[in-house]
């Protein structure tokens, strides 16, 4: 009985003591961290401190923090409400009637273990995608397996459309670009390909990178064509391609679009891919 | 077992253990996979997990040691799905899979139709009679679907919401997503199925409902956990907005598609293909009640029975009723041979009457028609014949008649 009456007054205090992380502790240790003092390995987390304010960071935290400690609240809040045993009963009661009320046979529970078990997936799974939806990480930087499922909820710009494509320049004479499709270079599919070319090409050493990966394209391209996987011509480079397309309503010029050469690897000097 | 029958189909020609071979430079581990510095194995170890779990989904969908298969098929499939998301992108349709496997690791959905079932039925012929009760048991792994579905959309709501406001509804945003997609390989998530999307990009009239409804369903679909209305008109509206981002901007979601298949009412839809069985006239199959084998061969039959559309009479311990309804039938050889007297009043014996009731309990649609071909009539007939020769033999006691009236 105590521990029903202690439950309430633990979440809330729980509910205070995070604020007050949020709120005051954060900020102030992430002010102390911009002024050299603290733990040299959090300090190195504050990327471009001599550029930017110690506020600068403030903001971004407070930013993440607020609503990611609004909705633990929420849950908190809720929780601790339903340690009332009548607050209980009323929600009991509420899901039973929403659910049919007693012109549906209730079923008996499963046991007091795999009661525990299941509460607690359900418990991650929401807790886990309800914070997600808090932090809201940049769209393919998710916590897999949650995420806030940001896909198509920005507002694109209509014109141009820019993505980075790896075309294969056959050995043949003349010789022809095809597009490197995941027919060719399975196991990848279009997607998960350009989300790496757009990320090498914007990391520091993105040579090496954009190297490599098109040296793996060639090799894979190489050994389907091999395993009879498809009929195709040899290679003789791999070239990857930013494609700009300036959109209009009725995808007119979807075959035209403009081309610029990001990076190539021929056959003869492919560098090993590093596997 | 229609959750992991798709599974199945879904994988089948999917070659994930290519992952292993890949080049190092396109790895970047997101979420639980950075956290527990989950590795690539090499191609070899991939394939090896890969067809284990083939086996497992298998094991699964046909419900052969179904606690230890489904959570193996949970811990391997968990791996395998996971690996590809941290090469480049992330499928926002896969980790709904790896929730419904966790949840059917920790059910007991080996009880119901099941290998495991029957077997069980074939031991324990007493038992068969009592199939498992309506409990919670059974229920929640479909409740926690509900949830997890419920907040995929919710958060997918919340998301449009937070990063495009109503602009996502009163602007152009959509017409320039279809837009977009339309544009072959200016789309790498593959193009779409039609190019009805061009046509409705020029009508707002019809685009910004589209977009208005989308967010309401998605925002709507938490309803669904408590409301009965909510879900008959909430969750076939979400199905038709993923139907339509498949026709008209690419991405598939038939992933997504073997989730529906939680909202449907199973336990209404037995009930409803029952009562309709009801009306249709009912066999009557006669055996001996002291027959180990026949008692374990009624044991798996009226599990497998699922429309009821078969009688079993016990004919050494409920002979009189038997008498009663069948008066041209005799006990003796109603107890040495196994008989079915058809809905249509016919009389069958042995291979004859399996043959007659292959009809009515639809697992054995498929081989039925087999049982026609020339030849194995003959062969079925003789190999009856042997097994109930020797049943006394394999631990049958010769049966004690009741008094016949």
């Amino acid at each position: 009985m105590r521990g029903r009456r202690l439950a309430p007054v633990l979440i809330l205090a729980g509910v205070a003591v995070l604020w007050v992380g949020v709120e005051i502790a954060a900020p102030a240790a992430i002010r102390n961290l911009h002024a050299g003092r603290g733990p040299v390995a959090l300090q190195r987390r504050l990327e471009g401190r001599e550029r930017h304010s110690a506020e600068h960071y403030v903001t971004v935290w407070l930013g993440r923090a607020r609503p990611a400690a609004a909705v633990l609240t929420v849950a908190a809040l809720l929780a601790a409400a339903l340690t009332i045993p009548a607050a209980r009963r009323s929600f009991h009661e509420a899901v039973h009637r929403a659910t049919g009320g007693d012109s549906v046979p209730q079923p008996e529970p499963p046991p007091r273990p795999r009661r525990i078990a299941v509460a607690g997936l359900a418990v991650l799974f929401a807790g886990g995608s309800l914070v997600e939806l808090a932090i809201d990480p940049p769209y393919r930087g998710e916590h897999w397996p949650f995420s806030q499922y940001r896909m198509y909820s920005e507002t694109p710009r209509r014109s141009p459309l820019v993505g980075l494509r790896p075309f294969g320049v056959t050995a043949e004479d003349p010789p022809r670009e095809i597009l490197l499709d995941g027919r060719y270079i399975r196991p990848f599919d279009g997607s998960r390909l350009a989300a790496s070319w757009n990320r090498f090409v914007q990391e520091p050493d993105r040579e090496r990178l954009l190297q490599a990966g098109l040296a793996d394209c060639l090799r894979r391209y190489e050994l389907r064509r091999a395993g009879g996987a498809f009929e195709g011509p040899p290679l003789q480079a791999v070239r990857l391609y930013r494609l700009t397309w300036d959109v209009d309503d009725r995808a007119s010029t979807r075959d035209a679009p403009r081309r610029e050469l990001i990076c190539e690897v021929r056959a003869s000097n492919a560098p090993t891919p590093s596997r | 077992m229609l959750f992991f029958s798709l599974m199945l189909f879904f994988f089948r020609g999917r070659d994930l253990s290519a992952w292993g071979d890949v080049s190092k430079v396109f790895w970047r581990p997101v979420g639980v996979v950075a956290l527990l510095h989950v590795p690539v194995l090499p191609q070899p170890a991939m394939a090896a997990i890969a067809a284990a779990w083939k086996v497992l989904l298998i094991a699964s969908a046909v419900g052969l040691f179904t606690r230890f298969a489904t959570a193996g098929a949970f811990v391997l499939g968990a791996y395998l799905i996971a690996i590809p998301e941290s090469f480049g992108k992330i499928h926002h349709a896969d980790a709904i899979l790896v929730w419904a496997m966790a949840a059917f690791a920790l059910s007991r959905s080996g009880d119901g139709w099941s290998l495991d079932a029957l077997i069980r039925a074939a031991r324990r012929p007493e038992d068969a009679a009592n199939p498992p009760a309506a409990r919670g048991e059974y229920t929640w792994p479909i409740r926690m679907m509900w949830l997890v579905m419920s907040i995929i959309f919710f958060n997918a709501g919340v998301s449009k919401l937070r990063h495009s406001g109503l602009a996502w509804v009163t602007s152009d945003v959509l017409a320039t997503y279809f837009i977009h997609s339309n544009y072959g390989i200016g789309r790498p998530a593959g193009p779409p199925t039609s190019e009805w999307g061009l046509w409705f990009a020029r009508h707002p009239a019809l685009f910004r409902p589209m977009a208005g409804l989308s967010l309401l369903f998605e925002l709507s679909l938490p309803l669904a956990l408590f409301s009965r209305w909510a879900r008959r008109i909430v969750v076939p509206g979400v199905f038709a907005l993923q139907v339509g981002i498949t026709l008209l901007m690419g991405p598939d979601f038939l992933r997504f598609a073997f989730c529906y298949l939680f909202w449907v009412p199973w336990a209404s839809v037995g009930d409803r293909m029952r009562k309709a069985a009801e009306t249709l006239r009912r066999h009557h199959f006669l055996y001996d009640g002291s027959c180990g084998i026949c008692r374990k061969t009624v044991a798996v039959l009226s599990r497998l029975d699922l429309w009821k559309r078969i009688v079993f009479h016990d004919a050494l311990n409920g002979w009189a009723e038997i008498h009663a309804a069948f008066p041209g039938l005799s006990q003796d050889d109603c107890l040495e041979t196994m008989h079915v007297v058809t809905a249509s009043g016919e009389v069958k014996t042995g291979f004859d009457a399996y043959r007659a009731i292959s009809w009515s309990i639809p697992l054995f649609w498929p081989i039925a028609p087999l049982l026609y071909v020339p030849g194995v009539p003959l062969a079925g007939r003789r190999v009856y014949a042997r097994v109930a020769r020797n049943r006394h033999r394999a631990g049958c006691p010769v049966p004690e008649r009741s008094a016949a009236p």
